[in-house]
């Protein structure tokens, strides 16, 4: 809402810049508010996507530092001594009279407080944890990170940068925001009447027989359900939109490589998501009907469950990698004006990922299969290493004789490298059979996909905003603490999440409400790590307000970036563009274009050599 | 028959893994692998840990180089520089692949040595529920053992654990000897991990797994087994025990005490294994017999006097079938009511007492171990000559002789 009250208020202050910007309201507050809900603008529906994200974004980094903050201290019970209605000690036979108490139990302790209680038994408190991390998980990859990037940044840019005025299905697109909204409210409701204590992966036959008395789990699994099918419809868009809606002169190789990594992500959500919607539906009517296909007590194999779900959320993790990929090949040949390296090679190895990640579900169960087929998917496993590592070094190749603008986004796509490298390196001894035996399940583990999700997914979507930011909402950021949050950001995450690596080594099962005290010290480090990781969130949440509020006006071009989207006004018009573009150049060629909106005396044209063509 | 893959291993991971790789090996691992497979795991971790580091310093100093070096200067522009080099491409997709086929091969190896047991290995049944494991031994008995993590007696390597929230059994296993469990679930999945062995498996309701080890001889400086008076114990050669100890973790998530549900295995020489597991065979006892080592391993002593004396809970002396006074009421500790204070402690507290006995489950106390109980309390109260419970509350309703 601050952005179109802040919009209407330059409007009003007689800029008169925003004319015909999609942010300028039509009409009164209610009127606005019935635009936004029936807009099929992909402008709007990508910011409503992105203030969505945010606000799930928000509440499992939450439920995150609960986690973190019920790990500060492991279970205990101690003996202490009771003390009277009086306050002092109860005494028999001149001793103290003893009782048994519970420690470490902050969630509990919480919820005592909250209901007046006291706790009584380690399954209340250990009940609340399991909750709070089965919450986190679950809203953090149905809920943020599967549509973060493809659905806001996607959706508002795929069709700015392919020149065309919106996405195939604009309808359709609107339809896929209700039902992510839908989907959205199916899990939180579920977390309101009591919770969910599955964990995000709803392994049956846990899932099918906890708390049996209720329809949490039933609800989060259709909220599940649901939101794959805001998925589908996306993909499906983006695909038709790819295919059909690029600017007269833009050829395959023409389309920036935001483009064909969300290309390829769209083609893995279409055929992976219905596998998802059919299991988690199964796992319904087993929980609802008792039918017996995951259930052994019913004779159903619990295994099967297991290919089903990662049969989709293997796919899936490249769902959230890929379109991250994606932005860091935008942002760093932008950020450098510098041609990308090895430009196909980048396309391809977006497709390859795409195509191998269908191979190599089964790697997360090399505890639970045979040898044969543990044998087969890690060799697969190793397959995928391949095409990542050509990525990053292309992308490093690429700031070779660039001209390098340590921007809030730019200095966010180096950190993506770094992060990412550890990610996709501790990638190795998990695909390792032998190794993988020990890791699996610990901490190890956690660290792994949280330095490749969130190192590599959030922090790249964190980039994109940075990078798209004057471009979607027509103002810049200050960037001095912009590059501070990034850098706090950047210090938390390694501080939580490096500790984990050497945690898991040493043992520390995963999902665990307590533990050893030889784990003491680094979950503590980890913990306060997480919070350092909020802080610095915290930070770029008031540089967004501030420049949403008083932030200084964007030009169209900031970074000076050659791909379509920089043509367009900032921020884009209701139609994008005035005219269809036409282009002319390829989206990287920054040593034989001076960018959109910027003059030659601003940006000159380096000497080609004289063989150049 | 026992000595199947001792051939070339000393014991310690010192002798048999030391190179390159292995600095900072102790940053990752807090014991040595405790068997050759283990150790080869940690060698192969290293390796790869080693070859990341390289390859990661060597990314971030090309990057970082680059950055200073090019970074924006206003007014001049980037340089020309080719975008695409297919020589260097295809070096840096062939190099990378070369590391990881050696991983892969490395890890298939070691993998299928850890899966595989040896045909000779001691063949025992791990049972997993919620929230407990139970090895059934070759001769039918299970461990009736357990023990707080961070009590005196237990070694992990030196570490002494810490206070656990509540006790987790001990199993008994011996040295130099392939164990070959045969793993299943009461509930749902739950995986068996044991990170000194560096592997884990799951477990599975209505399916076998399998999991194999052989654990090395604890090393000249383990400390002595010790009875619950802190007094040495010895073979019936008058030979003391050394042990040590590796914990037990469930590795799949499995409800709220899945972070409880811990264990350990004690690795003490063959000799006083087989001794043990003899003891704890219930088979050809009595009833009384098996209430008493019962009473014995479960932690009953504790707590129970068995001479009338008074300890932190009511003295098993004459208690069967005597009026004991509680919260709910005075009561007559007839068998469903010891079999109430065992699973479920908290429902009735026996006046002057806390509330602090802790609960016991059907897969700690079976049927048959509750019945010897029983009859080992019976065995011991005065009142028991009034005869069996039920005609006891049936034929004499008057209150029973007071308690002394």
């Amino acid at each position: 809402m601050t952005t179109l009250d802040n919009s209407r208020a330059h409007e009003l202050g007689g800029h008169g810049h925003h004319e015909g910007s999609y942010l300028t309201p039509k009409g009164g507050f209610w009127a606005t508010v019935w635009d936004w809900a029936t807009t099929v603008d992909h402008k709007k529906i990508g910011v409503m996507y992105l203030c969505a994200v945010l606000f799930m974004f928000f509440l499992g980094g939450m439920a995150a530092l609960a986690v973190r903050t019920e790990l500060l201290n492991p279970v205990r019970t101690e003996q202490v001594k009771a003390l009277g209605a009086d306050g002092k000690e109860l005494m028999e036979n001149g001793k103290p009279v003893m009782k048994t108490v519970i420690t470490g139990q902050w969630l509990g302790d919480m919820a005592a407080w909250w209901k007046g209680q006291e706790l009584t038994s380690i399954d209340q408190g250990n009940n609340w944890y399991n909750r709070a991390f089965t919450l986190h998980g679950a809203i953090m990859v149905f809920m943020v990170i599967i549509p973060s990037i493809p659905a806001s940044l996607g959706n508002f840019f795929i069709p700015l940068m392919l020149g065309a005025k919106d996405v195939a299905f604009p309808r359709l697109n609107l339809l896929s925001w209700y039902i992510y909204v839908t989907g959205s409210i199916f899990a939180v409701c579920s977390i309101l009447i009591g919770g969910v204590d599955t964990g995000w992966t709803f392994y049956t036959p846990y899932s099918t027989t906890t708390d049996a008395d209720h329809a949490n789990v039933v609800l989060m699994v259709l909220g599940a359900f649901i939101l794959g099918f805001s998925s589908i419809l996306t993909g499906l868009n983006f695909v038709v939109t790819v295919h059909k809606l690029r600017a007269p002169g833009m050829g395959w190789f023409d389309m920036p490589l935001f483009i064909w990594a969300m290309y390829s992500t769209s083609i893995i959500q279409v055929l992976a998501t219905p596998v998802i919607g059919i299991t988690l539906l199964l796992l319904c009517f087993e929980r609802i009907f008792r039918i017996g296909i995951f259930d052994p007590a019913l004779g159903g194999d619990p295994v099967l469950y297991q290919h089903f779900f990662w049969f989709y959320s293997h796919p899936v993790v490249y769902v959230m990698i890929l379109p991250a990929f994606g932005v860091i090949s935008e942002i760093i040949p932008v950020h450098s004006h510098k041609k990308i390296f090895g430009y196909r090679a980048v396309a391809f190895a977006s497709l390859g990922v795409a195509l191998v990640s269908f191979l190599v579900w089964g790697h997360h169960m090399f505890a639970s299969s045979g040898e044969l087929g543990a044998t087969v998917f890690s060799a697969l496993t190793f397959l995928v290493a391949i095409p990542t590592a050509v990525k990053v070094f292309n992308w490093i190749a690429t700031l070779y004789k660039g001209s390098i603008a340590l921007t809030t986004p730019m200095l966010y796509a180096l950190m993506f490298l770094f992060l990412f490298s550890i990610g996709g390196l501790t990638g190795l001894p998990l695909g390792a059979l032998a190794t993988d035996l020990h890791l699996h399940d610990s901490y190890f583990v956690v660290a792994h996909f949280h330095y490749v999700m969130m190192g590599g997914t959030i922090i790249t979507f964190v980039a994109g905003l940075h990078h798209w930011w004057p471009k979607m909402f027509g103002k810049m950021y200050n960037q001095f603490w912009a590059n501070v949050g990034a850098w706090i950001v950047f210090i938390g995450f390694n501080v939580t999440f490096f500790t984990q690596f050497f945690l898991g080594s040493q043992g520390m099962p995963r999902r665990y409400a307590s533990y050893v005290d030889e784990y003491h010290t680094l979950h503590v480090i980890s913990t306060f790590g997480s919070y350092l990781l909020f802080i610095g969130f915290m930070v770029h949440l008031l540089v967004f307000i501030h420049s949403l509020v008083a932030g200084r006006k964007a030009p169209a071009n900031p970074w000076g970036g050659l791909t379509l989207e920089w043509e367009a006004a900032s921020p884009p018009s209701e139609h994008n563009f005035d005219h269809e573009p036409i282009v002319t150049h390829g989206p990287y060629d920054y040593e034989t274009t001076v960018p959109p909106h910027w003059n030659a005396k601003d940006y000159p044209l380096p000497a080609l050599p004289a063989n150049h063509h | 028959m026992l000595n199947s893959l001792t051939s070339g291993w000393t014991g310690t991971l010192a002798d048999g893994a030391q190179g390159w790789w292995s600095y900072g090996w102790n940053w990752f691992f807090r014991n040595y692998g405790a068997n050759p497979n283990a150790v080869r795991t940690d060698r192969l971790y290293m390796e790869i840990f080693w070859i990341s580091v390289g390859w990661f310093v060597f990314l971030m100093a090309i990057m970082f180089y680059f950055v200073i070096k090019y970074r924006r200067r206003p007014g001049l522009p980037a340089p020309y520089s080719p975008s695409h080099n297919t020589p260097l491409e295809l070096v840096w997709t062939i190099i990378p692949c070369i590391f990881l086929v050696y991983i892969f091969l490395q890890g298939f190896h070691a993998y299928i040595d850890k899966l595989i047991a040896p045909g000779d290995s001691l063949k025992m049944t791990l049972t997993a529920m919620k929230w407990n494991w139970t090895v059934t031994y070759p001769n039918g008995a299970s461990s009736p053992e357990n023990t707080l993590i961070g009590s005196d007696s237990v070694n992990f390597g030196g570490q002494n654990g810490s206070p656990g929230s509540r006790p987790v059994p001990i199993f008994y296993m011996p040295a130099k000897v392939p164990v070959h469990f045969n793993m299943i679930s009461k509930d749902v999945m739950h995986s068996f991990w044991v990170p000194d062995f560096r592997v884990k498996f799951d477990v599975f309701p209505n399916r076998y797994t399998t999991y194999w080890f052989e654990a090395a001889e604890p090393d000249a400086n383990a400390p002595y087994l010790k009875d619950s008076n802190g007094k040495e114990i010895t073979t019936a050669q008058g030979k003391k025990i050394q042990y040590v100890d590796h914990f037990i973790f469930c590795a799949e998530y499995c409800g709220d005490q899945h972070s409880e549900m811990l264990g350990i295995i004690r690795i003490v020489p063959m000799d006083y294994y087989l001794a043990k597991i003899e003891e704890w065979n219930i088979e050809g006892k009595t009833p009384e017999e098996i209430g008493k080592l019962v009473y014995q391993s479960q932690g009953c002593a504790a707590c129970h006097t068995l001479d009338g004396s008074k300890g932190a809970a009511p003295t098993w002396k004459d208690l069967y079938m005597s009026q004991q006074p509680t919260n709910a009421g005075t009561v007559t500790a007839d068998d469903n009511y010891i079999r109430e204070s065992i699973y479920t402690p908290a429902a009735k507290i026996v006046d002057g007492y806390p509330s602090n006995m802790p609960v016991f489950t059907t897969a700690q106390i079976d049927e048959r171990r509750m019945q010897g109980l029983i009859a080992y309390m019976k065995s011991i109260s005065k009142y028991s000559q009034h005869g069996d419970a039920k005609t006891e509350m049936k034929s004499d309703a008057k209150p029973a002789p007071e308690k002394k």
